[in-house]
């Protein structure tokens, strides 16, 4: 090996701490953009292509009763690629502590699933009578396990038990009612045979279609669904919903496109992080090499003999990194998917090496150090020997300015000194605070992101106050409801509420999607809405309605003071609303909702002042044991009473469910925070060890006249944690255009609208302690290194 | 006799607060080929600044350096480096040895710059050295491990490497005990006998009377220009 190359090599292995500073400064980088880049890819590819893979139903049609007859001919109708009939119903199942939940029980004819595959993940397919399938999502909210016995309370409160024989995935969980995920209740699959068992239809009563050309356009799609609509009609079925969706809409694509948009965001980010991190760490190894490139220079080196050397000693450090990034980053990106396919119910189809992944870590690794160090390179290539053998003694001004001369008068006179020495390179002072303060503002805006989102479950919250939310199968009178629960003695009030739903009728007189309709009492206590345009109605108000932001989404042209057509379900009657505001809760993949009057839905329903929905408040906030035994005690009298419920839900539950989506936000962010933090770190630990290196001059000169080891350390450490201060300060400040970036993406990509920027001082609290504490650590071990130097050794170089 | 080096009118000047202050002042002189030129000089008379004019290392603000008839301050800095590598062979007070190369690799790096010496020859030439110097045996030693001495004679044949005609030297003694001192000057004058051109700038006013030639410098000025008996020319 010819000796220059040596001399790289040596270079490399004779200063490990460093080596490995530059080597984890390129591998940070690329390890997060690895990993942010995969994620971004395949997130959005996972859920596109498993959910078309799946066969995704286009038209979903909530019928009276059919059979298979009418699917044979519905396959023939123009434009049906395929059809199938399934019999779905509410009921209620125990989980593993004996509470009742509500469960939603599908069977089917075939057991291959035509439309709307589903993949067996655990277990025997197909099911045998008896035998029960969970979704996998929610199999942990029946404490379930396979081989455990399911108990399904059928709608007479007959007791069925089944054995759970499989755990499956179902990615079109909520596609059918314009749902999502989290708040569907536990899914249940069961064979034909069992549908007389659990007393449910035992012939179909949802119809799905999947569409041979146009499924991936929403017009075309709702063109078909009204014209196929008419003819179930023509039929003399009667059609009681219809939800579209397009065959690459994943029910949870909305969460997938706000993670890819925060992981853009940060990915952007961590590029510039890494690149300045590793333009620092390579420029402090330059300045170790001065005297030496003095040296080569008096030999005969040319300036292109010495960039091509030192450019070659990155490549080294680039190639190690890499090494490790590549293989790291597919690790750490198959566990964020692993964990985020289970979160938001997506199958990771995209397997194997993604290579235009790879392809970019080559060319960031390759390229973005050589960028970053081409700078510090051929300055120290074009350095004189003069200065070269001076050991850059002179670089940086001598911080003398008025701001460090008036620092002198505050403090100490070595802490005036540790001062100075942060501002004597500005250059570095100011790539190293752009690092930590970027990295800090992350941090930072990740805590207020998440102060957002748990903002926004409390305002999800806010729409259902009860602690119990009870729904009976027929309609009851407000009182004979409180009749039956008076000797409930922790019971305070119980609210009737008009639910039910209905149809919109949109403006060509087509079906639209069902709305679920809400109708409080006026006056009720028990909703504090979120209007994010017009307002909510007021006492005695009539034929009036808010709707959710999903109208917004699906139907841009509405607007407030239009008037809105819809079909209350088993009414016949078509009745005209007014809009007189939108509100926000669950994002817009939440459902169709609106909310009106009670008194207007009590002249629309045809139950008149019957209601099926009764929202109970309890003297004092439950805990959870109390919860749990107000509910049973509901559920036992209604049962006494012949009081048939179709759901009683604790509304904390219902709540933590709808939020579930946002947590798994909350998670993602604070992952990326601790890689950002990192990365400041190691950004931190480069310029201070660049920092004493330089002053080891100053350091002997300190030492000669009587400075302990203490002082040193303390001068080094005061400096460290001046610049983690000021980076604590810059990111702060910084950390709110990121947070509104940041909430921007996740609002539009979720809400379709902006979210309010959150403000938490736990982040700032937090980044303050940890910058000073990763300025301590930093510090620490170029302090411990000025501590061991000589005055001999100092002076000697000199 | 032919002159490798001529120096006309030299000037160098630094700004500082103060303001100018002249470090060269108007010097003259030129080297022939062969001699042994001792600079000598209290410390900041100028010297130093001389010396790093004569390799290139520093440019004068006015006049002229000519090294086998080429104007240093007319060339680049890679021409620079080709002259330091080829033509003069340069030698510092702190040896400047690469730490991370041994003696053997250290002498061996200007002729992987240079590439004048075929690579199949390098080896031998650089065990020429070693062996003309006299640290043969230290030869796979790293510098660290070499006392001051040691480390000087490798530095002398690094810049012997590519066997360049002119060796300047800047204190090479000045870190040195008297007894390296009075080794490496001899190393010089071996030199110098055999043909080599030498400008050393010192401070030992006994050891310099080694060299053939003693320039004086005082405030930047050239104030005497003596031969010394050990001159082949004679007083100049």
């Amino acid at each position: 090996m010819r000796p220059r190359w040596k001399k790289i090599f040596y270079d490399f292995r004779s200063n490990p701490s460093r080596s490995l500073l530059v080597i984890l400064s390129i591998f940070v980088g690329l390890f997060a953009v690895g990993m942010i880049m995969t994620l971004w890819i395949c997130i959005p590819s996972d859920l596109r292509l498993g959910y078309e893979q799946s066969n995704p139903a286009n038209i979903y049609f909530r019928l009276s009763s059919f059979d298979n007859s009418l699917i044979r001919s519905v396959q023939k109708w123009e434009n049906v690629k395929d059809a199938m009939g399934s019999s779905v119903a509410t009921l209620r199942a125990y989980d593993g502590s004996g509470k009742l939940k509500k469960v939603t029980v599908q069977a089917v004819s075939d057991d291959a699933w035509p439309v709307n595959h589903i993949d067996v993940l655990q277990g025997s397919w197909p099911l045998k009578d008896n035998e029960a399938a969970v979704e996998n999502y929610k199999l942990g909210d029946l404490d379930g396990a396979m081989g455990k016995t399911l108990t399904v309370k059928t709608a007479s409160g007959k007791e069925v038990s089944l054995t759970i024989a499989a755990s499956i995935r179902d990615q079109s969980l909520g596609a059918g009612d314009y749902s999502i995920v989290f708040i569907e209740p536990i899914q249940v699959y069961v064979n034909e045979n069992m549908l007389r068992r659990l007393e449910m239809d035992t012939q179909w009563n949802m119809l799905r279609i999947v569409l041979k050309n146009g499924g991936f356009d929403e017009n075309a799609i709702r063109e078909y669904a009204n014209d196929y609509a008419d003819r179930l009609k023509k039929a003399g079925y009667q059609v009681q919903s219809i939800a579209i969706r397009r065959s690459d809409a994943h029910p949870t694509a909305d969460y997938a496109d706000a993670i890819a948009g925060i992981l853009l965001v940060i990915g952007v980010l961590v590029v510039f992080l890494s690149g300045s991190l590793t333009y620092n760490t390579l420029t402090a190894i330059l300045s170790n090499q001065m005297r030496q490139i003095g040296a080569m220079k008096t030999v005969g080196a040319t300036y292109a003999q010495i960039v091509f050397m030192y450019m070659r000693l990155i490549l080294i450090y680039s190639l190690i990194a890499l090494i490790f990034a590549v293989p790291s980053s597919i690790g750490a990106a198959e566990l964020c998917r692993g964990f985020l396919g289970k979160n938001i119910n997506f199958a990771n189809i995209r397997t194997g090496i993604i290579w235009e992944v790879i392809l970019v870590q080559l060319v960031l690794g390759l390229v973005v150090p050589q960028i970053a160090g081409a700078i510090p390179v051929s300055k120290g290539a074009r350095v004189s020997i003069q200065k070269a053998m001076g050991g850059m003694r002179n670089t940086g001004s001598s911080g003398n300015d008025r701001f460090t001369r008036s620092m002198s008068k505050i403090f100490s006179r070595p802490t005036a000194l540790s001062m100075r020495n942060t501002f004597r390179s500005k250059s570095r002072l100011v790539l190293t605070l752009f690092t930590l303060s970027l990295g800090g503002s992350i941090f930072i805006a990740s805590f207020n992101v998440n102060t957002a989102i748990d903002e926004h479950v409390a305002v999800i919250a806010r729409y259902v106050q009860a602690d119990l939310d009870l729904v009976t199968e027929r309609p009851y009178r407000l009182e004979q409801i409180q009749t039956a629960l008076q000797d409930i003695s922790e019971i305070d009030y119980i609210e009737g509420w008009g639910f039910g739903s209905a149809t919109y009728i949109d403006a060509d007189g087509n079906d639209g999607p069902s709305i679920s309709v809400f109708a409080p009492p006026d006056g009720s206590a028990l909703i504090s809405p979120n209007v994010k345009e017009g307002r909510w109605f007021e006492p005695g108000e009539q034929h009036v309605i808010c709707l959710s932001e999903r109208f917004n989404y699906t139907y841009p042209d509405l607007k407030v003071g239009d008037k809105l057509t819809m079909e209350v379900k088993g009414t016949g009657n078509k009745t005209e609303w007014t809009i007189i505001g939108f509100f926000t809760m669950a994002g817009k993949s939440g459902g169709f909702l609106a909310y009106m009057p009670r008194s207007s839905w009590e002249r629309i329903s045809g139950a008149g002042n019957r209601l099926t929905k009764f929202q109970i408040v309890t003297h004092t906030r439950p805990d959870e044991a109390q919860r749990a035994a107000i509910t049973k005690n509901v559920e036992d009298i209604l049962d006494e009473r012949g009081i048939k419920t179709t759901s009683i839900q604790r509304n904390d539950t219902f709540v933590a469910d709808a939020a579930r989506g946002l947590n798994i936000m909350s998670i993602f962010m604070m992952i990326m925070a601790v890689l950002v933090a990192l990365v400041g770190c190691i950004g931190l630990t480069g310029t201070m060890s660049l920092n004493v290196m330089e002053r080891t001059a100053e350091i002997g000169i300190l030492r000669a006249i009587g400075a302990s080891n203490r002082n040193v350390m303390k001068n080094v450490l005061t400096e460290g944690v001046l610049i983690g201060f000021m980076s604590w300060v810059i990111g702060a400040v910084l950390s709110v255009p990121v947070g509104k970036v940041l909430t921007d993406s996740l609002g539009s990509a979720v809400f379709g609208s902006r979210l309010l920027l959150g403000f938490t001082p736990v982040g700032y609290g937090l980044w303050l302690v940890l910058s000073l504490v990763l300025s301590v650590i930093a510090s620490h071990a170029p302090a411990r290194t000025a501590v061991a130097l000589t005055i001999r050794e100092v002076l000697a170089v000199e | 006799m032919t002159e490798p080096i001529i120096v006309t009118d030299l000037c160098k000047y630094f700004e500082t607060k103060a303001g100018k202050v002249s470090a060269l002042d108007h010097i003259s002189f030129s080297v022939q080929d062969g001699d042994f030129v001792g600079i000598v000089g209290k410390s900041g008379s100028g010297k130093s600044t001389l010396i790093n004019m004569l390799a290139g290392i520093d440019k004068p603000s006015s006049g002229s350096v000519s090294v086998f008839g080429r104007k240093l301050e007319e060339m680049n800095e890679n021409q620079l480096a080709l002259l330091r590598g080829l033509d003069v062979g340069i030698v510092f007070q702190f040896f400047q040895l690469l730490p991370v190369l041994t003696v053997l690799e250290n002498i061996l790096l200007p002729m992987d710059f240079l590439g004048r010496i075929p690579e199949k020859e390098r080896m031998e030439r650089a065990y020429e050295v070693l062996r003309m110097i006299e640290i043969q045996d230290y030869a796979n030693k790293l510098p660290s491990e070499l006392s001051g001495g040691l480390q000087q004679k490798a530095a002398i044949a690094r810049a012997l490497a590519n066997d360049p005609p002119i060796i300047i030297a800047d204190e090479p003694t000045g870190n040195l005990d008297s007894a390296a001192a009075e080794k490496i000057f001899l190393l010089f004058e071996e030199l110098s006998n055999k043909a080599k051109t030498i400008v050393m700038v010192t401070h030992d006013s006994e050891l310099v009377r080694m060299a053939h030639r003693i320039l004086t410098i005082r405030d930047g000025a050239l104030i005497s220009d003596e031969r010394t008996d050990r001159s082949r020319g004679g007083e100049a």
